[in-house]
């Protein structure tokens, strides 16, 4: 009785949200889960995306994480050593980025539409928060996109999305283990002749559980209880290893 | 077996770690050093972050200095006056480390002023010392000249005197605790217990025997590394626990290894030995300093809104 209407309730909200999402039901989406749980055996993590698509096209899977703001130094040589000079500070930065495409989007989308929707690292809004010489802001931007890549938080091309049948697809997405954690969007874009013809948005979720949740936690919230249980646990391991191994 | 690490945020091989802790340990209880300056730069080319490395090396050289310390202690190489004149030098300047940190931190100039510092320092150090414990080896071998305790320098002619039973010593409290400051300021702002500063001041500038020296020098860097692990603590919450015990477990077991070799060792030799680490040290400094670096540019997360 109760499922029956239930039923009925979720075919008259759909039948009611038909006229209104008519265009946005090209592309259907959905990832096989939207909370990332981070525990002690965390090494990182593959999630799957499932979208449907009603007319032809090429998808692009945008991630981007939780903004952060960053220093970029740079150092220079003075005196023989080699020294920081000067500093650029960027808000507002996404800590975590990457995109997946079904063909290369240099081919799928025009430069100006993937400067607006910013795809690609290149495009990335990455603005400073002081008014800096054009060229040092430049270098500083590189650099900050550098760093990110070489820890495998921002990507380009990354994951591989396979076409099942014409209309099914599927993307395989990659979470290294350094991840961090926050809200994170997931964008996906049905692409024809250079446009984009539908959107979708998904929420994602990087958390910490467990132990080292509750680890992390602890050590913001009670910082003095914690650097006790740091030491006495640090002073513990030591006179254990003296006492076991005192012998040798 | 990777394990994350919930402070570090990222995961690295458990065996890896210990294999770390180990070597750092041994290296601890030979020479009465906590192992931090050679633990935060390995810390920090695994992936964790410099702040985060550099506080968790704090809590590490507690793990290590105890174990050490317990072995040398059993020995009867502790001088415990000694130890508590460094000590309440230590804690001064620990406190004035802090204050450093922040005015360096504010102008950027952290890492200059430290490793300048530094290569000073090693470098006269670390060629004194093997200039006089090679001399001294080569001396010995010709049996021509009687060697005394320990020689009388300007030292010996500052007031305060106290008598120090363990060390057979009569010496002004003033150089005990002036090292102990100094090592102090160092530790807080490296991040490193300071030993390898300590150890080398104790021998040439206070006069202590070697043998207690390290044993003291490990009391001394036990009660830094905790004053400036809870600072750490307190102030970045930049310590990561599981990271330090699964170095520890390594550290405690080298430090068991290092303080037997280390009491068997002839204290030239020990010296010599001590010398050639703190010159490797410095040199290594000196070749990130000089050396054209891979990136110019270092980034550094600020924060999370």
């Amino acid at each position: 009785m109760r499922r029956g209407l239930g039923l009925a309730l979720l075919l008259i909200g759909l039948a009611a949200a038909r006229p209104l999402g008519a265009a946005e039901e090209k592309l259907v989406v959905d990832l096989s889960t939207h909370k990332i749980e981070i525990d002690s055996r965390f090494t990182g993590k593959e999630v799957i995306m499932f979208g449907a698509t009603k007319s032809a096209g090429d998808v692009i899977v945008v991630v981007r994480g939780p903004n952060g703001s960053l220093a970029v130094r740079r150092k220079e040589r003075s005196a023989g050593f080699w020294f920081n000079e000067d500093s650029v500070e960027f808000g507002d930065v996404p800590l975590y980025y990457t995109y997946a495409a079904s063909a290369p989007v240099e081919r799928i989308l025009p430069e100006a539409l993937r400067a607006e929707r910013q795809i690609g690292v290149d495009y990335l809004k990455l603005a400073p928060r002081s008014a800096e010489r054009e060229e040092t802001i430049g270098a500083s931007r590189a650099a900050l996109v550098r760093e990110r890549v070489r820890h495998a938080l921002y990507a380009e091309q990354a994951g591989v999305i396979t076409f099942i049948d014409a209309n099914l697809f599927r993307v395989s997405l990659v979470f290294p283990a350094s991840i961090p954690t926050g809200p994170y969007q997931v964008d996906v874009l049905l692409v024809d002749q250079g446009r984009i013809v539908a959107e979708r948005t998904t929420p994602l979720v990087v958390t910490k559980i467990g132990a080292a949740a509750q680890l992390f936690d602890f050590a913001h919230r009670q910082s003095a209880a914690y650097a006790a249980i740091a030491i006495a646990a640090a002073l513990l391991a030591g006179w254990l290893g003296y006492i076991v191994f005192r012998k040798i | 077996m990777d394990v994350y690490l919930p402070i570090a945020e990222i995961s690295i091989n458990a065996l890896i770690l210990l294999g770390l802790g180990g070597a750092v340990g041994f290296l601890s209880g030979l020479f009465g050093v906590g192992g931090g300056f050679l633990m935060t730069p390995l810390l920090i080319f695994l992936g964790v972050a410099p702040a985060v490395a550099v506080g968790t090396g704090t809590n590490l050289v507690v793990a290590s200095s105890v174990s050490g310390l317990m072995a040398h202690w059993r020995r009867r190489n502790v001088d415990f006056k000694m130890a508590a004149l460094i000590l309440s030098g230590g804690v001064a300047g620990a406190g004035l480390g802090i204050w450093l940190f922040d005015l360096l931190r504010g102008a950027g100039l952290v890492d200059e002023v430290v490793a300048l510092l530094y290569v000073v320092f090693l470098g006269v150090i670390g060629a004194l010392m093997g200039i006089e414990s090679v001399t001294k080896l080569v001396r010995r071998r010709h049996r021509s000249t009687p060697t005394r305790a320990h020689s009388h320098n300007w030292v010996h002619g500052l007031p305060f005197k106290l008598r120090f039973r363990r060390s057979k010593l009569y010496v002004s409290a003033i150089p005990p605790a002036a090292v102990g400051f100094f090592t102090g300021i160092l530790a807080t702002i490296m991040g490193v217990g300071g030993g390898f500063v300590m150890v080398p001041a104790l021998i040439y500038i206070v006069g202590m025997p070697t043998g207690l020296v390290i044993g003291t020098s490990l009391l001394g860097i036990l009660a830094v590394s905790i004053a400036s692990c809870f600072a750490h603590a307190m102030a970045s919450q930049t310590v990561d626990i599981t990271l330090a015990l699964l170095l520890a477990v390594g550290a405690v077991i080298g430090a068991q290894y290092g303080s037997k070799i280390g009491t068997k060792l002839r204290s030239e030799h020990l010296r010599v030995l001590l010398a050639l680490m703190v010159l490797s040290v410095c040199g290594r400094l000196v070749v990130e300093l000089v050396a054209t670096p891979d990136d110019p540019f270092s980034i550094e997360l600020l924060g999370v809104p």
